[in-house]
């Protein structure tokens, strides 16, 4: 099953066009991911599909549903919840309250406790940080914290975008190893990532973006295995 | 012992500020608009108190009762009538069309009420505590208490309840905020009315002690501007330290320097601190975001 | 000279009007109508100041009743204590505006927005205080009497036909600094520094030098119109001169006559005054704050539903009517669309490239550093720039590209390190437009182009960095236009225009300021591959013209094909440099882009 649909999206951010006649579909269940280089339009179109930015023209399908013109805070009723790119935490709150401010739609409100029990088991370092606040919290912590957020709002779409930006290494595995945990519990997820080889690598389906438009599209170890992929990222 | 009963005095006029200011700041932290008409609104608030009690014969302190409800409906339609259409307009704009409130308010009550200075005359008013030499008057212990009881209030509200929450999040990142699913225009205008709300009370308060009149509000926004940005726009914490400061320095320069200076001095304050630090003593940001990732 | 077309018809239409307002003033007999043409005629001018500051420059004073109180009681009290006409009065007044504009001028010229307004209003209630509380000198509330000795010197008069004549002589005289300032470099300065300050800046203009001149300007007329109404009301009371009502005035006018535009404060001062004296006349002084209460009103209307004024209202059918005449303004002169003036100009103090020593150093970066908060941006980033070259700069998403642009053109100062240009140490100095003045050009990421003005006078206030006159920045801007494709389009206002459109333009603007190095930030960022293409010979060409070239880009294949050396950047730091053959085979740079160990697939 289809849970999100993009049909011939058009997106412009003031007057240019970031995204044109751009099509693609996320399967039920699977992880998808969303890879091209920079002013690909990827972080637009994740604003595009959150509601942030309005869309043009094309629609977007939800469920079946058309919410190409639904306002952004009802979209994340519906499931529909993005981790921003750079985090986006409220810093001058501790982890216990941006954690809170996870769970403001109705299902989300109503699992609060049970939420933050299963938070706290996938991320033992924020049960120590509770009350720390958010600003201080090191790189690692601050994605695994805002992922955390993502999972108290009992999404049924969960958007990355670019979780490894900054991190070491050694932390992006952690962060990756989780996202492998989530999929496993049934969230679909949709990830748009720098690191190619790792984001394909863990997803199902792939996605190539270059300026505003699909340019590869399958499953992901078609496309890591393709040539293509190095000439859309290197020109060669 | 002078110094002493002008600190005391000053203390107590800051309280003052404090609760006129608090909702000011509150406003321009959330919904990040600077409300020219504020002092308007405490007019109006004075005004409700006023008729309460000359017409009902309803004690200004009780009248909170009306006025508080009152204001907080008021503040929200101002919010969706006209701030609401331009939300994402330039800021003259903005600052034209609350200057234009502002206007518009003050005159309606000019034509409404007449210039008159009106007061009431409550026993409360001359009312006195004496300790040793120092002499303090009852009503502005009132208002210092009260000024303390909602900055507490406040303070709680936002940060125990989760509308409380919500709003505080809004100020510190608009966009996360959205993806977390508030609706941000539901809550800016519920915080227009939460500020609103706030100055009924201050209006209710110092009527006793202050003729009503309609270009009052004029008066006490000025300072409440000095004070907001002394202690920093958005931060209500700022805006209970920065009333405290205005009112002793209120208070001494009155008597050190020229009562009929003392206005003068804070805005020599206003100016220094706008060309020195425009944040202001507490706060974050101004009217430029400035990477609060 | 020989005008034609539109020019012709501005000139006619000029003196028709002054011709009007004179008839207007001979044609009312009545008391009651010659004053308010003189009130009229008295605030559009002082409004006509204002909008310089508020319309033009996009800075929004609420404070102006500072320079008009200085003003009118310069004036008053020169001559009720020391008996110096006013006639020579009124140039005291200009005088201390002047100064009081420089003073306040330049620490309020830091704050932006909603905190400028602030200062503004915090001046002009200082002022209000310090005239309430010097009683010896203004007999502060009180209020203070001018006698009457009405004589030309004195600016009093016994009827009031020539108060009329006076107030019109005011406005023209008001009408025209704004006219000339509008016409010359300062008034695209202004209008530069209202739409994108930090654009104008990379384009050489000084804007806090254009902000205070034009402040200084704005004031003194504004002094100027205090004087002669005082003269006229004969008595100076501080809350009528200084109040905040009185600066409110001054900017709703322009604003609802349209703000920014020349006739606009005329046609606000036309509405709004006649209405203020009707409303009393009818409602009479009963209704005390009626009159008032409209006005605040109509400020809320206008602000929501005619925010660009009434001249906008009008001005699409009178543009419809102008195109009727389209005749042309000037003639082009022939050589226009061949390379031969920008040769000329762009190529003229440097040495012709092919004679040039090819591998001479033209800029060198020596392990410069930028943080900010706890991120390292660029990190002992090292690099040299030949002259001529272009090199491109590549690298993933937050390697610090951006960052390095703003060190080079001057809008960040690297923490350590430095940069040197042509042997002058460039990183000491924290100015955009003084390193856009010394040769280093650049776009922006996001094009910035002057929203509200056209093509044309877009790419002239780049030609304003070398020139002052208006004539050889408009010849330079139309030669730049039309190799850049644009001259069918030099008369648009920017926002019709396409994103390839606006990018060419912005490059255009950028080499009007005649630059030695020009910096391109993902200049490619959101075109077609055709339009790729095109911009890869643009670039191309503009090399040739001798500009030695620095683009950071990810589009990969314009910048491999482009550049003649590559930079790879990544976290900060510098992790390859050499010809585009190498670098695509240097697997620290396939990893920064693609991961790790992602493996080559064999060829």
């Amino acid at each position: 099953m289809k849970l999100l649909q993009l049909k011939n999206l058009h997106v412009r951010y003031g007057d240019i066009e970031v995204i044109r006649e751009l099509s693609l579909a996320v399967e039920n269940g699977k992880i998808t991911s969303l890879v091209g280089s920079n002013g690909a339009g990827k972080t637009s179109l994740l604003k595009a599909i959150s509601g942030i930015i309005p869309v043009h023209s094309g629609e977007i399908l939800f469920e079946g549903r058309n919410i190409t013109h639904v306002p952004a805070h009802e979209r994340v009723e519906m499931g529909i919840i993005q981790i921003p790119e750079g985090r986006r935490l409220f810093p001058y709150m501790n982890v216990m309250e941006n954690l809170e401010l996870g769970s403001i739609p109705r299902r989300a409100k109503a699992n609060r406790s049970k939420n933050l029990e299963k938070v706290f088991d996938i991320f033992p370092k924020l049960a120590e940080r509770k009350n720390q606040l958010a600003g201080t919290l090191s790189g690692g912590e601050q994605q695994m914290l805002a992922i955390a957020r993502g999972l108290m709002s009992n999404p049924s779409l969960l958007m990355l975008d670019e979780p490894s930006l900054g991190l070491a290494p050694l932390v992006v595995k952690e962060i990756f190893a989780i996202l492998l945990e989530i999929h496993k519990s049934g969230i679909t997820i949709l990830l748009v990532e720098q690191d190619v080889k790792k984001s394909l690598n863990l997803s199902d389906m792939g996605y190539v973006l270059e300026n505003g438009r699909v340019v590869m599209q399958g499953s992901s170890k078609d496309i890591l295995a393709s040539d293509s992929i190095r000439k859309a990222y290197l020109g060669m | 012992m002078i110094l002493l009963q002008l600190i005391i005095n000053g203390l107590l006029l800051g309280g003052v500020y404090v609760l006129i200011s608090i909702g000011l700041t509150l406003i321009f932290g959330v919904v990040r608009v600077i409300n020219f008409a504020h002092g308007e609104l405490l007019m109006i608030s004075m005004y409700i108190s006023y008729f309460a009690y000359a017409m009902l014969g309803l004690h200004p302190y009780a009248s909170i009762l009306i006025s508080v409800p009152f204001m907080f409906i008021i503040g929200m339609v101002i919010d969706r009538i006209i701030i609401k259409p331009l939300r994402e307009a330039p800021s003259y704009m903005q600052i034209f069309v609350t200057v234009g409130l502002s206007i518009a308010l003050l005159n309606m009550a000019l034509f409404l009420f007449t210039g008159d200075y009106q007061s009431i005359n409550l026993p409360l008013a001359k009312k006195t505590i004496n300790a040793g030499s120092l002499s303090i008057s009852y009503a502005r212990v009132v208002i210092f208490l009260t000024s303390l009881a909602v900055s507490a209030g406040l303070f709680l509200f936002l940060k125990k309840t989760d509308i409380g929450k919500q709003i505080r999040a809004i100020a510190q990142d608009r966009m996360a905020a959205q993806l977390v699913g508030i609706n941000l225009n539901k809550l800016y205008t519920l915080s227009f009315g939460i500020g609103s709300a706030l100055v009924a009370i201050a209006g209710a308060l110092i009527l006793p002690i202050y003729y009503v009149f309609p270009s009052v509000g004029s008066y006490f926004v000025l300072t409440a501007f000095v004070v907001v940005v002394l202690g920093g726009l958005g931060n209500t914490m700022g805006a209970i330290l920065g009333g405290f400061i205005i009112g002793v320095a209120d208070s001494l320069s009155g008597y050190y320097i020229d009562p009929s200076l003392k206005e003068l001095v804070y805005f020599i304050i206003f100016l220094v601190v706008l060309l020195i630090r425009p944040s202001g003593l507490m706060g974050i940001v101004g009217a430029e975001e400035m990477g609060l990732k | 000279m020989k005008l034609r077309g539109k020019n012709q018809i501005k000139v006619y239409a000029t003196i028709g009007s002054i011709l009007i307002f004179i008839g207007l003033v001979f044609v009312s007999t009545n008391s009651f109508y010659l004053n308010i043409l003189f009130t009229i005629f008295m605030f559009a001018g002082i409004s006509s100041a204002w909008n310089i500051i508020g319309g033009f420059a996009g800075q929004l004073s609420l404070g102006h009743s500072a320079f008009y109180g200085l003003g009118a009681y310069t004036c008053g009290l020169l001559l009720v204590k020391l008996g110096i006409p006013p006639i020579l009065g009124i140039w005291a007044s200009i005088i201390l505006a002047s100064l009081l504009a420089i003073i306040i001028g330049y620490p309020c010229f830091r704050l932006r927005g909603p905190f400028f307004t602030l200062a503004t209003i915090a001046v002009g209630e200082v002022l209000l205080i310090l005239a309430v509380n010097m009683k010896t000198v203004t007999a502060g509330s009180e209020g203070l009497s001018i006698p009457f000795h009405p004589s030309l010197y004195n600016l009093s008069f016994q009827t009031k036909t020539p108060y009329a004549l006076l107030g019109l002589l005011f406005m023209l005289i008001s009408l025209s600094a704004a006219y000339i300032i509008k016409k010359t470099r300062l008034g695209y300065e202004l209008v530069a520094l209202r739409d994108e300050d930090q654009a104008a800046e990379s384009l050489g203009v000084n804007t806090t030098r254009a902000k205070i001149v034009a402040l200084i300007i704005s004031a003194a007329i504004t002094a100027l119109g205090g004087g002669i109404y005082a003269q006229y009301v004969l008595f100076l009371e501080p809350h009528s001169e200084f109040s905040l009502a009185t600066s409110v005035n001054f900017a709703m006018i322009s604003m609802v006559g349209g703000l920014g535009t020349l006739m606009g404060p005329v046609i606000g001062a036309f509405i709004l005054i006649p209405l203020q004296e009707f409303l009393r006349a009818w409602l009479g002084g009963a209704s005390q704050g009626l009159y008032f209460f409209i006005y605040g009103v109509l400020l809320i209307l206008v602000v929501m539903f005619m925010p660009q004024g009434i001249i906008h209202f009008c001005a699409r059918p009178f543009n419809k009517l102008m195109q009727r005449f389209s005749l042309p303004e000037e003639e082009f002169p022939s050589h226009i669309g061949t390379l031969y003036e920008a040769r000329q100009v762009l190529t003229k103090n440097k040495q012709l490239v092919t004679n040039d020593m090819p591998n001479e150093e033209i800029l060198k970066v020596e392990s410069v550093s930028k943080r900010f908060g706890g991120i390292t941006a660029v990190n002992n980033v090292s690099l040299s720039v030949r002259k001529g070259e272009i090199l491109g700069i590549i690298g993933p998403n937050g390697a610090g590209k951006s960052t390095l642009f703003n060190l080079l053109s001057g809008v960040y100062k690297p923490d350590s390190g430095l940069i040197i240009y042509n042997g002058i140490t460039i990183s000491e100095i924290h100015k955009s437009h003084i390193i856009c003045r010394l040769g280093i050009g650049r776009t922006f990421q996001i094009v910035k182009p002057f929203e509200n003005i056209t093509v044309l006078e877009n790419v002239m206030v780049g030609s304003f960095c070398r020139t002052n006159s208006v004539q050889k920045a408009k010849r330079l801007a139309l030669e730049l236009i039309s190799i850049a494709g644009l001259m069918e389009k030099k008369d648009y206002i920017c926002h019709s225009l396409t994103l390839a459109d606006k990018k060419r333009l912005e490059v255009a603007r950028a080499l009007a300021t005649q630059p030695t190095i020009l910096l391109l930030d993902e200049v490619m960022a959101g075109l077609t591959t055709s339009e790729v293409e095109e911009a890869i010979k643009w670039i191309r060409m503009i090399r040739e013209l001798g500009i030695t070239i620095i683009v950071v880009e990810h589009v990969m294949q314009a910048i491999m094909s482009l550049s003649d050396r590559i930079m790879v950047m990544a976290e900060g730091k510098k992790i390859a440099e050499g010809p585009p053959a190498e670098i695509i085979h240097n697997p620290l740079v396939i990893k920064a882009y693609l991961g790790d160990e992602y493996e080559t697939p064999s060829a």
